[in-house]
């Protein structure tokens, strides 16, 4: 391959570099891999956001002396970004709170302190705010370029929309600030801003830099990693179709794993590009690599293997059955005893097959389900791909998709809009009828009005939780497969029922404290009744009736991914009750592959010693509730 | 004929309008009284939830509480069977 084929997002003169798409992809992989070319020639910053990084264990370098002085590699610490955050800016919230609201300060201190598991897109956000707003250097010195390896999919469209959520949360401190305004200018304070006012311009002054930033085709491109695989495409297409709603510019398409074999990928990629019409991004394919790529030398040269996708489809043998009939039907190894946890969380990285495992389980479990029980089958990953694996329509309320068996995706956002409509008319109804001939409400209801509006961060694994307890609550289902977001959002998710005991409780204290002004029966009921299903949910998880099903692949990366999982877990008393290693080399592989994978299983064996593992052997995806039925049978034994 | 039928009938028609308007006030009635008893128990829980209060008295005044709700379905029921036809 010549050298002047190259990616042009390997030269491209912009600040900021986004990788991003489906879990398991490859993303941190072509992330470094650009980083490490691109800081031959100019200052890069390897930043990555996806709560559960994965750079250092992908250049695996001991000594970050070992690296490129030109490159600097930084994992995002949200909790310690959000700690800093708050003790840099503690007082003024303080203070902005203080004058606004109702609130004393005992319920504003108890407020601001409250911790906030879903802060990771937030803090990614202020992260991005900094690294805009550094100076520009000097003439002699270049321009850093900074190289953003995502979380998948779905939290990087949160991660996207956040500066306007954050547009939001400003205007909401400028209203509280707006009272003080209106009594200093009244009663001769003049109308000059004064320093809370000046923070407020400030944040408001970044957060629009961003938005804007991530707008501008010239300095921000965001880079797609795919595969050719039906479900991959399905997410690369909502993908990109959400960027370029959001006017974000694609540098270019990068199709990884690409098989040597017939014209049913290439055939595939072109619907895809196809459909993503009016962006016209560049195509480029990465074959795949016999083994895992790691370490500095093997991830710069990532891009010497990379080529543009042909351009005309290639003999035309593009039957889509063929590579169908050409890849095997995964076979199971040692299969597991049926899991008889109540609640099941189905966790690992992303793309290893967290979902086809889930939906095979859950098929399973809905078999051998007695008399009217059923089994629920609930996806909170924000980039749902239940529907797509089962090939079936599925919704925010739970379907029937084979018999004992009821599947639903959580809306997060539609979830979160029906509860502010339910309680906003009782609380906008509040500070109508309250007050009296001497007390003006009316900037507390346009306080209230505003903080209405404002989407909590964190809202997919808020929402997801509020949903299943909805569900279990109900006693339709005995059992709940729950198919999570991959690892950095799955703890999150795993975070959340000990914060809303915190939350709840911080909410009961206000109330009591103002229950001679504050009265609003139908929240408090609501609020009750979310703290009886957070206990019930928590004793879940106490008396071991709620576990975890690990889904992983034969990588060191992913070893040390689900180690890092199972420990985040048990610190939630969730135990790890198998685990499900996917996409073993099977017998017909180059021996090279098949040793490095048998390695990989004895280090998974060293790891995990007591947990039950069975072994899925690659091939052909399972599609459809058949193919997933089949699996479920072969993963498990017969008997209970 | 139409005002004959007007005139005839407006002692039943009187009748039947005072006995609805008892049987609503009375439904009404009803109604707020299970809402104060549902805002009482909430307001206990958060009380036992902020420790404000021990279990032993949670439990004794959720019994009474729920002693009253239970007499108040069975007064409902009642009123539902004498009910305006």
């Amino acid at each position: 391959m010549s050298r002047s084929a190259l990616p042009s997002f390997l030269r491209a003169d912009v600040d900021l570099l986004f990788f991003g798409g489906k879990g398991g992809v490859g993303k941190t992989t072509c992330a470094a891999a650009t980083a490490l070319h691109r800081s031959r020639r100019q200052p890069v910053r390897l930043l990555s956001t996806d709560p559960a990084h994965s750079l250092t264990d992908s250049l695996a370098v001991d000594d970050p002396d070992d690296l490129p002085a030109s490159l600097t590699v930084e994992e995002l610490d949200a909790e310690a970004e959000l700690d800093d955050f708050r003790s840099a800016y503690r007082e003024t919230l303080f203070e902005i709170v203080d004058r606004g609201s109702l609130f004393d300060e005992e319920a504003i201190r108890q407020l601001l302190d409250l911790s906030l598991p879903g802060m990771d897109e937030v803090m990614a956000f202020l992260r991005l705010a900094d690294l805009a707003d550094r100076p520009t250097p000097d003439a002699t010195s270049e321009r850093e370029l900074v190289v953003v390896d995502t979380a998948p999919t779905g939290h990087t469209l949160r991660l996207l929309d956040t500066p306007d959520q954050f547009a939001r949360w400003v205007d909401f401190l400028d209203l509280l600030l707006e009272k003080h305004r209106t009594m200093r200018s009244v009663f001769g304070g003049g109308t000059e801003p004064d320093d809370l006012d000046r923070f407020v311009n400030t944040l408001n002054e970044r957060t629009d830099r961003v938005h804007a930033l991530l707008r501008t085709a010239s300095r921000c491109r965001f880079v797609v990693v795919t595969q050719a695989e039906p479900v991959v495409e399905a997410e690369t297409r909502r993908l990109v179709e959400a960027l370029r709603d959001r006017s974000v510019s694609v540098a270019g398409l990068v199709v990884n794993r690409w098989r040597e074999d017939d014209g049913a990928q290439t055939q595939a990629i072109r619907t895809l590009r196809a459909s993503v019409s009016g962006t016209d991004p560049e195509v480029w394919i990465l074959p795949e690599a016999d083994t895992e790529i790691r370490g500095v030398d093997r991830l710069a040269a990532v891009w010497d293997q990379a080529r543009p996708l042909p351009a005309d489809p290639s003999p035309p043998v593009a039957a889509p059955c063929r590579t169908r009939s050409a890849r095997p039907v995964p076979q199971v190894h040692a299969p597991l005893r049926p899991p008889a946890a109540d609640l099941l969380l189905v966790a690992g990285k992303g793309g290893v097959g967290k979902t086809t495992v889930a939906s095979a389980t859950a098929l399973r479990l809905a078999r051998s389900a007695s008399g009217d029980q059923a089994v629920l089958l609930a996806s909170t990953d924000p980039a749902h791909s239940l529907a797509a694996a089962l090939d079936a329509e599925l919704s925010d309320d739970p379907t029937p998709v084979a018999k004992g068996l009821d599947a639903v995706e959580v809306d997060a956002a539609g979830r979160f809009e029906a509860l502010r409509a339910a309680y906003g008319q009782e609380v906008r109804a509040f500070f109508r009828d309250a007050g009296g001939p001497n007390v003006d409400l009316t900037h507390d209801r346009r306080v209230t009005e505003s903080l209405m509006s404002l989407a909590p961060p964190g809202i997919d694994e808020v929402m997801g939780w509020i949903a299943v307890m909805e569900f279990l609550d109900e006693d339709r289902y005995d059992m709940c497969v729950l198919d999570t977001a991959p690892t950095g959002h799955f703890v999150r998710l795993l975070e959340m029922p000990t914060v809303f005991g915190t939350w709840i409780r911080t909410f009961f204290r206000i109330l009591r404290d103002h229950r001679h002004i504050v009265r609003l029966p139908d929240l408090v009921d609501r609020l009750v009744r979310l703290s009886k299903q957070v206990k019930a949910l928590r004793s879940l998880f106490r008396t071991g009736t709620a576990s975890v099903l690990g889904v992983t692949i034969p990588t060191a990366m992913a070893v040390a991914e689900m180690d890092d999982l199972r420990r985040s877990a048990a610190e939630h008393n969730a135990g790890l009750a198998a685990l499900v290693v996917n996409r073993v080399a099977a017998a017909t592989a180059p021996p090279s592959r098949r040793r490095a994978d048998a390695a990989v299983l004895r280090r998974y064996r060293r790891v995990f010693r007591d947990v039950p593992m069975t072994l899925v052997s690659e091939g052909r995806p399972p599609r459809g509730a058949r193919d997933l039925r089949h699996l479920g049978n072969r993963l498990y034994n017969r008997r209970e | 004929m139409f005002l004959i039928d007007d005139i005839f009938l407006a002692p039943f028609r009187g009748l039947t309008f005072v006995a609805q308007a008892v049987y609503d006030a009375a439904e009404e009635e009803v109604e707020n009284e299970r809402q104060a008893l549902r805002d009482e128990l909430n307001d206990l829980y958060m009380q036992l939830e902020l420790g404000d209060i021990s279990e032993e008295t949670f439990d004794r005044r959720e019994e009474e509480i729920l002693d009253r709700l239970d007499a108040l379905r069975e007064a409902e029921q009642t009123l539902d069977d004498d009910g305006p036809a």
